[in-house]
This record gives C-alpha cells, structure tokens and sequence, in this order.
C-alpha cells in the first residue's frame, strides 16, 4: 500500500500539500515559541520593563502636575501677602493722620482755652497773665508736634526697610491700585525696592505688553523676587520671542512675570498673539500645565513645557535644599536610565538620536504613542501602572498576566511592540553595545526603587514647602483708631469752674463779699470736687459755659456759709 | 510659635500710637493745669488787691 501505483502518480501533489502544511506548523510553532518568554525571569524582565518605563512617564507627569500645584499656592500665597501689606501700609497711613488730626485738636483746644480764660477773666474782673498763657499755649503746641513726629518716627522705624515703599505711598497720597498710567516722579527719589514696589504695582494694572514695557522702562529694568535683575533689553528680547513663538517663550519671560504673579495674565496674552498690543484684562486663564493632553499627537507637551521646566526647576532646586542627597539619587537615576533606555529605548529624544533603521523607528513611534497613552492613563490614575486600557480594546491589558498580554499581541493592540522582534531588537542593542540583560534587569529594578524614593523626598520637600506659615489677614487692628480718637480727652480747665481762696484770708475779710465770689455757681462747685478727684477726664461740658446771671438768686452753698461766719465774726 | 512679622508692625504700630496718646493725655494735663495756675494767680492777685482795699478803708 505504501508503495501503491495512485499513490506513486499523487505523490508530488501530497508532498507539496504536505509540505505546505508542514511549513506552516513550523512557522506556526516556530513564531509561538518566539512568542513565549522563554524562562519565567524573563518574563518578569519584560514586565518590569513595561512597569518601569510607564512608571517613569507617570511620574513625570506627576511632578509637573504638582509643579504647577505648588506654583499655584505660591502665585496665591504672593497675592494674600501683598494683600496684607497693603492692609498694612493703610493702617499706618490712618495712624500718622491720627497723629496730625491729635496735633490739630492741641491747636483747637488752646483756642478753647483763650475762650475760657477770657470769660473768666470778664466774668470775675480779673486781669489773666495772657503771656502766661500764650506761653502754655506754645508749649502745648509744640510738645504735641514733636508727639506727632516721635509718632510718625516710631512708625518707620516698625516698618523699617519697607519704610521708602510705605512713604512712596503716603507721599503719592493715592491708593496703590491707582498707579496704572503713574508716569511722574523721579526714578533716583526712590530706593531699590520703593522702585520693585511700584514697578509691581504699575505691573498689576498694566492692561498690554506696551503698558508692561512702559513701566519697565521707567524703573530701568525689573528685579524678581529672587532678587534677580532683568534689563528692559532682557525683558523686550524675551517679549519679542515669545511674539515669535506660540508657546511662552523662554524661561526668562516666565520668570520676569511669575515673580509678580502676572504668569497667567502674561501667559493668556502671549498664546493669543492677537492680544498681544491689546487687553490683558480679566481673561486669565487656567495653567495648562495642569491639564495632560490625551491626544495622539508628539507636541503634547510643547505649549506649557517652559513652564512647567521653569516652575519643576523651581521645586526641584526647594527640593534639594531640603534634601541635598536627592541630587546625588536623581545623578544615579539619570545614570541607570540611560543605561535601560539605552537597550530598550524610552522618549522622543533617544528616537530622534538613534541610528536605527526607519522600520526601527516606526516601532519606536509605536512604542511612544502607546507609551504615551498608557503615561497619561496613569498619570491621571485611571489605572493602576501595572496594566491599562487601550483606546479601542475592549479589555485592560495587564502587563503582569502573560495570558492578558498574549490576547492582546494576537489582537494586535500592541501592533509589534510585544513581539519577538521587538525582544530581539532590545537584545541586539544590548549585545552591540556591551550590555547584560540580565544587568538590565537589575539597573531597571533599582532604577524603580530608586525612582520610588526619590518621589518620596519630592513629596516630603512639597510637604515641607506647603506647610509653611501663611499670613492671615487680621483687618481688626484698624479699629484701634477710633477707640483711640475717643480716648483722647477734652480740653479741661479747671479753673473754669472757681477759684478755691484761702479760707483764712475770707476769715478776714469783711462785708461786703466780692460779687465775683458771691456769685458762684453751685454747680461749678461740684464739678470743682469731682475735678479734684480725676483731673483732665471727663469733665461736663456745661462747666465750661460763661455764667449767664441765672444763677445769682441761688442759695448760698456750705462755702458761702462760712462766708456768713465771715460776715458775723466781722 | 513665631509671629508673622506684618502682625508684628501692626502690634509694635498699636503701641506706638498708645505711647502717642498717653502723651497727648499728658500734654492736654500740663497745659490744663498751667492754665489753672494762671488763672488762680490772677485770682489770688485780685484778692489781694481787694483784702488791701477793705484794710485801707479800716484803716
């Protein structure tokens, strides 16, 4: 049978059928054996790869997103302290015009008292020393004077360095929102800081680039808080490139307009060219760099990445204040980084930089975009990094499942970025260029580990930053003014009211009394005791008043009776 | 717990303005009572000018 004639004449068609089929269950295993991990460790190398590689992208995202957080509070925090300096340099300037409307009331007062002692001069025909009194007088105005100044003097001195910014204010007299098209003054009355302080303001009102260069212009440059000077050179090459330049330009303008909080307005104006020479007003928008752009194209990060560089550099360099051997940690991480990228390939740059073929770096773009995706995914914490949801799959894909992985090759979701070629590839490198996997494995590891901790310190150095003390407004204090203004007292005479003669030398006198004593007011009397008591405080305004006569046909007080006694022994 | 040094010039500024009063208190005392003085003065004078008449009429 086995060497049958029909058998013989069909043996090339069978063979070739045979082989065919043959062929295929080779190629068949073949590629199934090149799909599988060939030892467990392997397989885990690929998911830690996969697990590293997105960790990485997440935390990066992560880090801008919190860059921007902490650029927020801080932007927030500048504004309430500002704020409350403002607050501040009101309550003194109601102070100082405390102090002159108190020197004015010395000045009132002393007229008061001409007033009085003339009356009681007429009222009880006595002749009042008036030098004597101009005299008191002076001396009451000038030692109130030199109150008021001490006052003022004991003001700046709280103030202290911040004294020129607060005089600039007094001096202006106008509030400080008010110095918008303030183009005056001399630029050499001011110090450094009054001239920060006012370029700040003029900055806050500035509604246009022009309005913004006028203002620099006019203090001769700008200096940040860092104490950083920027030349209007500086700042009109920033501003001309950022006009150039659809995204913010570069580092420079961000940080000449964060330093006084106007990154947004700035930022709003510049990615929309039109407004450039125009309005600068009340659309502030949101930071971008808080939103992460899910799209599938490569400039995902293009428009905010000076920014959020720009800010991350700013919470790195609090960072490694706090912590200095994070530096150290993140030399490392760069250094075992480059070492996995090297063989596995990571972001944009190493895809632009290798010397790979084109098919090569079509799978790179693959691996970007989906890499990108699986980031963002994670970044956003829709899911865990060890596995994500594809765009159009119907399933995530866990990274730590083979039989997840394996469905979603056959599906093609990966395209090739799981296959063997794609193993190969990163094997190939790794043999060119001197590399162990299995070294590869361990640097990717520690590369995680490390990763983990240094976003730790990231973490406690955020902490640290936003648990700092925060200024509270505390407008209470103006109320002082009032409580003050009405401790002040009244003038008080009180020789207004009697004089109190010796009782000896009204034993000798005879009848008939003086009409002047005889006269007295009752009532002035009282007051006279009370006065005794607390001088200077809360005297009746009535025992001021000029005795208008009605008074005469009064009883004669206790005083009076020994005025009789006077009378009788006489 | 370190105080906030804006609170800080508005507290050292509160008493700075409380010292201003208190002078100011002092000021309007001395002045009142240096008119007293003076008006007493004149008063005693004219007593004594009286008490000068009424011994020359005795006399």
């Amino acid at each position: 049978m086995a060497f049958g004639f029909g058998k013989k004449k069909d043996e090339p068609m069978m063979t070739d059928l045979e082989a065919q089929q043959k062929a295929l269950e080779e190629k068949r295993k073949s590629l199934e054996k090149k799909a599988e991990y060939k030892t467990p460790e392997e397989q885990s190398l690929g998911n830690r790869m996969l697990n590293a590689v997105m960790i990485n992208r997440g935390w990066r995202q992560e880090v801008k997103r919190q860059a921007a957080e902490d650029e927020l509070d801080k932007v927030s925090k500048q504004e309430s302290l500002l704020k409350k300096k403002q607050m501040r340099n009101e309550l003194f300037e109601d102070l100082i015009e405390l102090g002159g409307q108190a020197n004015a009331g010395v000045e009132e007062a002393n007229q008061e008292f001409q007033n009085i002692v003339d009356s009681i001069s007429t009222r009880n025909e006595v002749e009042v020393d008036q030098e004597a009194v101009a005299a008191a007088q002076q001396e009451a105005t000038e030692a109130s004077a030199a109150a008021t100044e001490q006052l003022e003097a004991d003001l700046h001195e709280i103030l202290g360095d911040e004294v020129e910014s607060y005089k600039v204010d007094v001096i202006d007299d106008e509030p400080a929102d008010t110095y918008e098209v303030d183009m005056e003054g001399e630029v050499g009355d001011y110090t450094p800081e009054a001239i920060a302080e006012k370029t700040v303001e003029g900055l806050k009102n500035a509604h246009s680039i022009n309005a913004v260069m006028d203002v620099i212009r006019k203090y001769d440059g700008i200096t940040n808080e860092a104490g950083k000077y920027y030349s209007v050179a500086d700042v009109q090459e920033a501003i001309d490139k950022a006009k150039d330049n659809p995204s913010l330009g570069d580092g420079r303008f961000i940080d000449i307009t964060r330093a006084h909080g106007l990154r947004e307005r700035v930022k709003a104006v510049i990615d929309n060219p039109e407004s450039l020479e125009v309005d600068m007003g009340d659309d502030e928008a949101a930071p971008d760099s808080l939103d992460i752009d899910m799209g599938e194209d490569d400039e995902v990060e293009a428009p905010v990445l000076s920014a959020d560089e720009a800010a991350l550099a700013e919470i790195t360099a609090a960072a490694e204040e706090a912590f200095p051997d994070v530096s150290e940690e993140e030399d490392a991480l760069a250094s075992i980084a480059a070492t996995a990228e090297a063989v596995f390939g990571d972001d944009e740059v190493a895809s632009e930089k290798s010397p790979e073929s084109s098919l090569e770096k079509k799978d790179h773009k693959d691996d970007y975009l989906l890499f990108d995706r699986a980031s963002g995914l994670v970044a956003v914490g829709e899911v865990p990094p060890t596995s994500i949801k594809i765009p159009g799959w119907r399933a995530k894909v866990d990274f730590s499942d083979n039989k997840s992985l394996r469905s979603a090759q056959d599906n093609q979701v990966f395209g090739d970025l799981v296959i063997d070629e794609w193993m190969e590839t990163r094997k190939s490198i790794a043999k060119e260029q001197g590399i162990d996997l299995a070294d590869a494995k361990v640097a990717i590891g520690d590369r995680a580990a490390m990763m983990e901790r240094v976003k730790n310190r990231f973490s406690e150095a955020k902490l640290k930053y936003l648990n700092r003390e925060r200024p509270e407004p505390q407008p209470e204090v103006v109320e002082l003014d009032s409580e003050l203004l009405q401790e002040l007292p009244p003038p008080v005479p009180e020789s207004a009211k009697a004089i109190e003669l010796d009782s000896e030398l009204l034993q000798e006198l005879p009848p008939p009394v003086p009409e002047s004593v005889q006269n007295k007011p009752a009532a002035e009397e009282e007051t006279e005791v009370d006065l005794l008591r607390e001088p200077s405080v809360s005297i009746d305004q009535a025992s001021y008043e000029v005795d208008d006569g009605s008074d005469e046909e009064e009883p004669p007080k206790p005083q009076t009776g020994e005025k009789g006694s006077t009378e009788q022994a006489a | 717990m370190t105080q906030d040094p804006i609170d800080e010039q508005v507290d050292r500024a509160a008493q700075a303005v409380q010292k201003f009063a208190d002078r100011q208190k002092e000021i309007v005392q001395q002045r009142d009572e240096a008119m007293n003085r003076i008006v007493k003065d004149a008063e005693l004078k004219k007593a004594d000018a009286i008490k000068a008449d009424l011994q020359n009429n005795q006399s």
